[in-house]
């Protein structure tokens, strides 16, 4: 019996024509959205029981691989099942092979997040098909159109940008939810092919571990977690390992079994410190304060190693008693550098150059036959000089742990304990999560850590600070992010372009008491303002002023900045020719755009990853086609050039100068896809595996039918990962005697920065943070990264909150509890200046009786009344993080800017009235 | 019940770190559907704290000291906690519930103590336990089924409720002091933790052990002198059974919890552990202060640079060996 | 005598399977994103003339008529309003089963998908990948109601060569019970608590009458074939599922 398929369009079109009997007849069928699994449907089909067909439904079809990136430095390798083009279920793939028979595999890297994804994959609000504005912005009306038409639409509206105001004026920022190769290529390349705007990935969130690079001059040279397993002494610094690095924990306790001691310094008895040999309660935000002390006792009982300070430190070198500046070459010497320094050599008496500076040629840290004083005053053309270190004793000898006792709450014998186990220790390491980049004393808690690790010998294979990152080397990806390096994006400071382009200012200083404020953390809201513009004015930090469009892509900007409110309507204002939102789903961002392009998610597209705390990569391999009509990044982006570029020729653009170079829409489709040879994520993923020496010619389908590579020893930046040992940073200095890339050529602890003098911050030293003190609310807050999400991923999935509350919740003492009247489980009222919210109160005596914490991440549209805890959270800049102009600390991209920090907020507690948190059954 | 060999697994609970993957794990692999949702086969309590379900321990069950068995009380809804739902469609899609909540105030929840434990700051002590069914040498269940539903796998010990000759009569619910056995309302039958057998069959760990990231698990047949779970129980006797005055001889055991030291009110660290002995001796019976002494003693000898057998087991060095299943 | 009487009979049976099959299949395209080809169809009155022919013969009543959206434009942005990106984004009315805690009744919505997908594959049917199809989507309404009107297609065939019919009309009386029915209501109720912003009167017509009349036609299949299996009969097989690999 002869069948015919018959369009939906045609049907439509045909109905009434000939008559709807005949195109309604049996020989016709409408169907659009089934179809015949071969020539099938002439044939009968005996229907026997319904119940035969679900005794076989759990079988897969594929199993693919992929890894839950959102976002989230885990990066573990999984198996995703798939049945009729469905994810079903996923597990670890727990291959990984053992890179030294001492030392514990990887194996099965994940959490219970990536175990339930599959329950969250389908979500309602995924974003399926492109989409333009058929309403006001925001207000919720939406035409679906095609990707010609979208792309064609968006594409005129840049060329209009750049027609009507020149380069410069549109934002492309990539936000943190693009983490893998492919996937970060495509939006960056694009980027820098138009000159668009591009924050500071980190200092946007406050992730950036700016003490780090003051000292080391990289913040991204770090351990792998197998590294920690031969450590014999690790302090974790505020970090909760046990929630917030639930796959490389086990490293820890492992090195427990393996001998080290294993301490902790948090406000709470967090679920990482039960299992330590000791938990330090220190009072939240008063670490530089602890990090100073195990300075003084380090100092005061000498168990100082000379060998690694003269060697590695700028401990030895000289610095003028007359201005306190560090002695330059040009100092002494007509024309001569001001980034060549000295050491006074006990050999000879009298000063010599330090080699491996900025300004000096040879770049070694070997000492030869000199032998820098570390200690004494000394005189130099006539000029007396003295020693950092000298200096570093002296404002050392401020913080005697009696001393400190007040502001720590860490008594002094655990403080001098503690100091002589780290002095004692082969390799010690000291652990500081993102939480520490997240308070505004996060510079002086990095580097009075760094500082202790230096005195006491730690670095490279003995140890030194874990920055939870590691960047590795990835030439190939680089070369396609950057476009060859030939053209740039315009970066910006993160903290800072936030700030200022949100007009957050006003809501900071609603916030904080000035005089207040300036007792705390060493500078009030007037001048943090005034020193953000000198930085600005001086050229130290870039910021690009207002924009005239915005291309968000994988950042949900409107929800996780602070001042919400404020920041969104500021964009809005300045982005009045275009806003496009490319994205996986309709989030609060997306919700605001003029077109919104659907993107690919994890499971759908070919894409690479290794960021994290390991060696491997793993591997992306398209478990399920995208659904409905979505892209991945990098088809996305070369739709768009394709249509820019026909446009352009099409309206008689030619080059467009842009500084030095030309902004050519022209040929932005030629030169993004290379001349057509990169069109597809899976052009990109061959050319990255085939291509990258750190993948060592592995082949694409090795790759795949693994789920992972196994990167060589050029993966490493620093210097090689070696095949057969865990990662230690800095071991090209302390073996190789390479310089770090810092104005010395060695681990930092002067810094002469006008800036620096001014706050007198020369020498690592102590500041508090702003808290409760610096401002009219009494209770601390503590605000941690989730056991339970990513930030909000995964929030609000029920398999996730059956284990929790069920609800937002905050924790108290219930000490304080009692004080209140609250009970477990009640509504609780938070509130300070800026606003309120409500949350459970949850029990935990873990937590001293002043504080409240509360997990991070929740979607707004979790909590009563959809207020959720930004709102009321005030920030910060770190005024020492802006500064520009002094070797290595200069605006450099995911290594030195400021942090927009997010602890600092302080509020009050009460039991939620009735008719507070009564839930009007409509909005 | 003599079998002819049985299946047994340790969980260290100084690596244990909360993270419920064990829990999301076994929750997608068997009780997301089909009357089980309010059940977990695997779960992971803050102790001390009522645990799941709520009070179980004084819940009654298991055998008397002249072994006859006791039933107890049968668990409420409540008491496992209401798998509650939530108004995704009215709260995100409709606009007709102003903001996303559970459709019933939470009250209780498998995880309800989260993190509590007891003591004052800064002395406040808890730790984690992992639970599931210890598939025991002497079932309470088994003991208690009139239809003679339950039985012990002779190859493997593993103990299962027949689903065709169950007729939900609950009392193997009652009998289990460890409340491991579900009564699943939909079908009327009783269902438990499976030790996974269709994947042990095919030489795979259960889904909470293969995918425990804090490697805290081993699994392997008690008379295999080669295997891990012979060493820590029998020879290193590190690993001992959740409240074994209850009679039913677990094949679960757990290396229990050191603790950091306390505090003294002036701020100085006491020599003494912030987990009361006491209260881990009624966990894990009169053999705690031992193990944790052991523990001790070979961590040292590791910190000296000496050689310890027992640490390298704990350690784990390859997550594919902490399983010997054949 | 009986020969006559046993074709008229057939021939009814026919009449009133072409009728059920075109509502099936109308409302398929008119479920479907709105295209210029709806409207037109909307405009000239076409679709209301066939909606009213299958709706007489199946109920004995007229269709009503019903003024079209004013243009394709507003017949897309209602569509979308309602159906695809509503509030924050979220359909108002969702499409999908899975879409809808109540008739997951605690399976995943992959578990849901699979459960519709094996009924379309039972009969040599696959979710679509060309034209408008969409592979992750075999739980849309379009999909169901497509697969509706291939059913009685397939029934006409097995009337037609005088074989056994009663196996699809089981097959129907399943499907609607399991999975169209429950799906009609709720998207009707979603609409009703969801209000009006701006969907074609047609479709909104569509959504308030189609859940009754499909509880109609399984109680009509009902006296042909029996009553529906009780659902305990399917949660008995799923502890043999096999999870693994």
């Amino acid at each position: 019996m002869g069948m015919w398929k018959l369009k939906r369009r045609d049907f439509l079109k045909g109905l009434g024509v000939t008559g709807t009997g005949a195109m309604l007849s049996g020989n016709v069928w409408a169907l659009n959205r089934l179809e015949p699994i071969g020539d099938t449907l002439a044939s009968e089909y005996p229907y026997r029981s319904w119940e035969d067909l679900y005794r076989n439904e759990w079988t897969w079809d594929s199993v693919g691989h992929a890894a839950h990136c959102i976002n989230c430095m885990g990066n573990c390798a999984w198996n995703v099942y798939v049945k009729d083009g469905i994810v079903i279920r996923e597990e670890q793939i727990a291959k990984y092979p053992q890179v030294n028979p001492n030392v514990p595999d990887a194996n099965p890297r994940g959490c219970q997040k990536g175990a339930i994804h599959s329950t969250a994959m389908y979500e309602a609000d995924r974003l399926r098909h492109p989409l333009k504005r058929a309403g006001e912005r925001g207000e919720g009306k939406w035409q679906r159109i095609s990707w010609d038409q979208a792309t064609e639409e968006v594409a005129d509206k840049i060329i209009d940008i750049f027609e009507k105001y020149g380069p410069g004026k549109l934002k492309t920022h990539q936000g943190s939810g693009n983490q893998t190769m492919v996937r970060q290529s495509a939006p960056n390349r694009f980027a820098s092919l138009v000159g668009g705007i591009q924050l500071d990935g980190f200092t946007v969130v406050g992730d950036l571990s700016t003490g780090a690079h003051l000292a080391y001059g990289n913040p991204l040279e770090s351990f792998t977690s197998d590294a920690w397993f031969d450590a014999d002494y690790i302090l974790l610094g505020m970090i909760n390992p046990n929630a917030t690095r639930i796959p490389d924990a086990h490293y820890i306790w492992e090195a427990k079994y393996n001998g080290a001691r294993i301490t902790s310094t948090a406000p709470d008895y967090n679920p990482s410190a039960i299992h330590t040999d000791l938990w330090m309660p220190i009072k939240q935000g008063s670490d530089p304060f602890l990090a100073m002390s195990f300075v003084n006792v380090i100092i005061e009982e000498r168990l100082f190693k000379p060998a690694f300070m003269k060697e590695q430190t700028d401990l030895p070198m000289l610095v003028r008693q007359d201005n306190g500046k560090l002695l330059r070459e040009a100092d002494l010497v007509e024309g001569g550098s001001d980034e060549v320094f000295y050491h006074w050599d006990l050999n000879r008496g009298e000063a010599v150059r330090a080699k491996g500076s900025m300004g000096d040629d040879d770049k070694t840290l070997r000492l030869g036959d000199v032998d820098p004083a570390l200690e004494g005053e000394f005189e130099v053309e006539g000029i007396n000089v003295t020693t950092v270190f000298e200096q570093v004793k002296q404002e050392a000898a401020k913080y005697t742990p009696e001393s400190t006792f007040e502001y720590t709450n860490i008594h002094p014998d655990v403080v001098r304990q503690e100091a002589r186990h780290l002095a004692a220790a082969r390799k010690a390491i000291v652990m500081l999560g993102y939480i520490t980049s997240s308070y505004s004393n996060c510079l002086y808690i990095g580097w009075g850590y760094a500082l202790a690790l230096a005195l006491t010998g730690h670095g490279g294979r003995t140890g030194g600070l874990d920055t939870s990152w590691v960047v590795w080397n990835h030439p190939k990806w680089t070369e396609l992010a950057t476009f060859d390096g030939k053209k740039s994006a315009r970066y910006e400071p993160g903290g800072l372009g936030e700030v200022l382009r949100g007009g957050m200012m006003d809501g900071i200083r609603r916030h904080f008491d000035n005089e207040k404020l300036k007792e705390r953390t060493g500078f009030d809201v007037d001048e943090m303002e005034a020193m953000m513009q000198e930085s600005i004015d001086e050229g130290w930090m870039p910021y690009y002023g207002e924009i005239k469009g915005m291309i968000s892509i994988a950042d949900n900007t409107f929800r996780r900045n602070k001042i919400a409110e404020t920041y969104r309507e500021e964009h809005l204002r300045q982005a009045s020719e275009l806003y496009v939102n490319i994205n996986v789903r309709m989030d609060s961002t997306a919700e605001w755009a003029d077109y919104v392009l659907p993107a690919a998610s994890h499971y759908e597209a070919w894409d690479l990853r290794t960021q994290g705390y390991h060696r491997f990569c793993n591997v992306f391999t398209q478990s399920v086609p995208p659904v409905g009509e979505c892209k991945p990044d990098w088809d996305i982006m070369a739709l768009l050039t394709k249509k820019i570029q026909e446009r352009a020729i099409a309206r008689g653009i030619g080059p467009i100068q842009d500084g030095e170079v030309t902004r050519d829409l022209h040929t932005i489709h030629d030169d993004f896809t290379r001349n057509g040879e990169l069109n597809t994520d899976l052009d990109v993923f061959r050319y990255i595996v085939e291509n990258s020496p750190e993948f060592g010619g592995v082949s694409v389908e090795e790759a795949s039918e693994r789920g992972f590579i196994v990167m060589n020893e050029q993966a490493g930046l620093n210097q090689p990962l070696e095949k057969d040992q865990p990662y230690n940073p800095f071991t090209a200095q302390t073996d190789g005697k390479q310089p770090y890339e810092t104005l010395t050529g060695r681990i930092t602890f002067y810094c002469d920065h006008p800036r620096f003098v001014k706050l007198k911050s020369t020498v690592p030293t102590a500041r508090l943070y702003a808290g409760p003190e610096a401002s009219k609310y009494p209770l601390h807050f503590y605000s941690p990264h989730a056991r339970w999400g990513i930030h909000s991923n995964w929030r609000s999935n029920k398999y996730l909150l059956r284990l929790q509350r069920g609800e937002p919740n905050i924790y108290i003492n219930p000490q304080l509890a009692a004080e209140r009247g609250i009970q477990d489980g009640d509504r609780v009222k938070l509130f300070n200046a800026n606003g309120e919210f409500f949350a459970q109160a949850k029990f935990y005596p873990s937590i001293p009786a002043d504080s409240i914490m509360m997990e991070h991440g929740w979607e707004p549209h979790q909590y009563i009344h959809r207020k959720p805890m930004n709102n009321s959270h005030a920030t910060l800049l770190q005024p020492l993080e802006l500064v520009g102009g002094w070797g290595h600390l200069q605006f450099i991209y995911a290594k030195w800017n400021a942090n927009q920090v997010i602890h600092e907020s302080s509020y009050d507690i009460e039991l939620a009235k009735a008719e507070d948190i009564a839930e009007p059954r409509a909005v | 019940m003599a079998v002819k060999r049985q299946l047994s697994m340790v969980l260290d609970l100084n690596k244990c770190i909360g993270c419920q993957t064990c829990t999301a794990a076994c929750k997608l692999m068997w009780t997301n559907r089909n009357g089980r949702e309010f059940m977990y086969w695997n779960n992971v309590e803050t102790q001390p704290g009522l645990g799941y379900p709520r009070d179980y321990q004084n819940m009654g069950g298991g055998f008397d000291d002249d072994g006859a068995l006791r039933l107890g009380r049968q668990p409420s809804q409540e008491d496992y906690g209401i798998p509650w739902e939530y108004n995704y469609e009215e709260a995100l899609m409709t606009g007709t519930d102003p903001w996303l909540r559970p459709h019933v105030k939470p009250t209780w929840g498998a995880n309800w103590d989260e993190d509590r434990g007891e003591g004052d700051y800064p002395n406040s002590f808890y730790f984690y336990l992992p639970r599931l069914c210890n598939h025991c040498a002497n079932p309470g269940c088994l003991a208690a089924c009139t239809r003679n539903a339950i039985y012990k796998r002779q190859e493997d010990g593993i103990v299962l409720v027949d689903q065709e000759r169950c007729r939900g009569y609950r009392y193997c619910v009652n009998a289990c002091p460890y409340k491991k056995v579900y009564f699943n309302e939909q079908i009327s039958k009783s269902e438990k933790c499976i030790f996974c057998y269709p994947r042990i069959e095919k030489g795979l760990a259960t889904a909470c052990a293969q995918q425990c990231v804090g490697r805290i698990r081993w699994i392997g047949y008690r008379d295999d002198e080669e295997g891990p779970i012979h060493q820590l129980v029998e020879k290193y006797k590190v690993a001992l059974p959740l409240h074994p005055e209850w009679g039913t001889q677990p094949n679960v055991f757990y290396v229990p919890p050191l603790s950091p030291s306390k505090y003294a009110s002036d701020g100085r660290e006491l020599d003494e552990p912030r987990i009361p002995l006491e209260y881990l001796e009624s966990l894990f019976g009169p053999r705690v202060g031992e193990v944790l002494d052991t523990l001790q003693a070979e961590r040292q000898a590791k910190a000296e640079g000496r050689e310890s057998e027992l640490m390298d087991t704990l350690i784990g060095y390859k997550h594919a060996e902490m399983f010997k299943l054949s | 005598m009986t020969q006559p009487t046993a074709a008229s009979a057939v021939s009814e049976q026919t009449a009133r399977l072409a009728a059920e099959a075109s509502l099936y299949r109308l409302a398929a395209a008119l479920f479907g994103y709105p295209l210029a080809e709806t409207q037109q169809a909307l405009e000239d009155g076409r679709l209301h003339a066939a909606l009213s022919s299958a709706w007489h013969t199946l109920t004995g009543d007229a269709w009503p008529a019903l003024p079209p959206s004013a243009s394709l434009d507003d017949m897309e942005v209602g569509y979308m309003a309602t159906f695809v990106h509503g509030r924050r984004g979220k359909p108002r009315v969702a499409l999908l089963g899975s879409a809808y805690d109540a008739l997951l009744a605690g399976e995943t919505p992959g578990g849901y998908m699979l459960n519709v997908q094996a009924f379309y594959r039972h009969f040599g049917l696959q979710a679509a990948q060309g034209d408008e199809g969409h592979l992750d989507e075999p739980d849309h309404l379009v999909s169901m109601l497509e697969f509706c009107a291939l059913l009685c297609h397939l029934e006409t065939q097995a009337l037609n060569r005088q074989g056994d019919a009663a196996p699809y009309r089981r097959a129907r009386r399943d499907f609607i019970a399991r999975y169209l029915a429950p799906m009609l209501h709720a998207v009707k109720e979603r609409h009703a608590s969801a209000g009006n912003y701006g969907l074609d009167a047609t479709l909104a017509h569509l959504i308030a009458v189609l859940p009754e009349w499909a509880e109609r036609e399984r109680a009509r299949l009902e006296t042909q074939v029996g009553p529906c299996p009780e659902p305990g009969s399917r949660a008995a097989a799923s502890p043999n599922q096999a999870m693994w690999d």
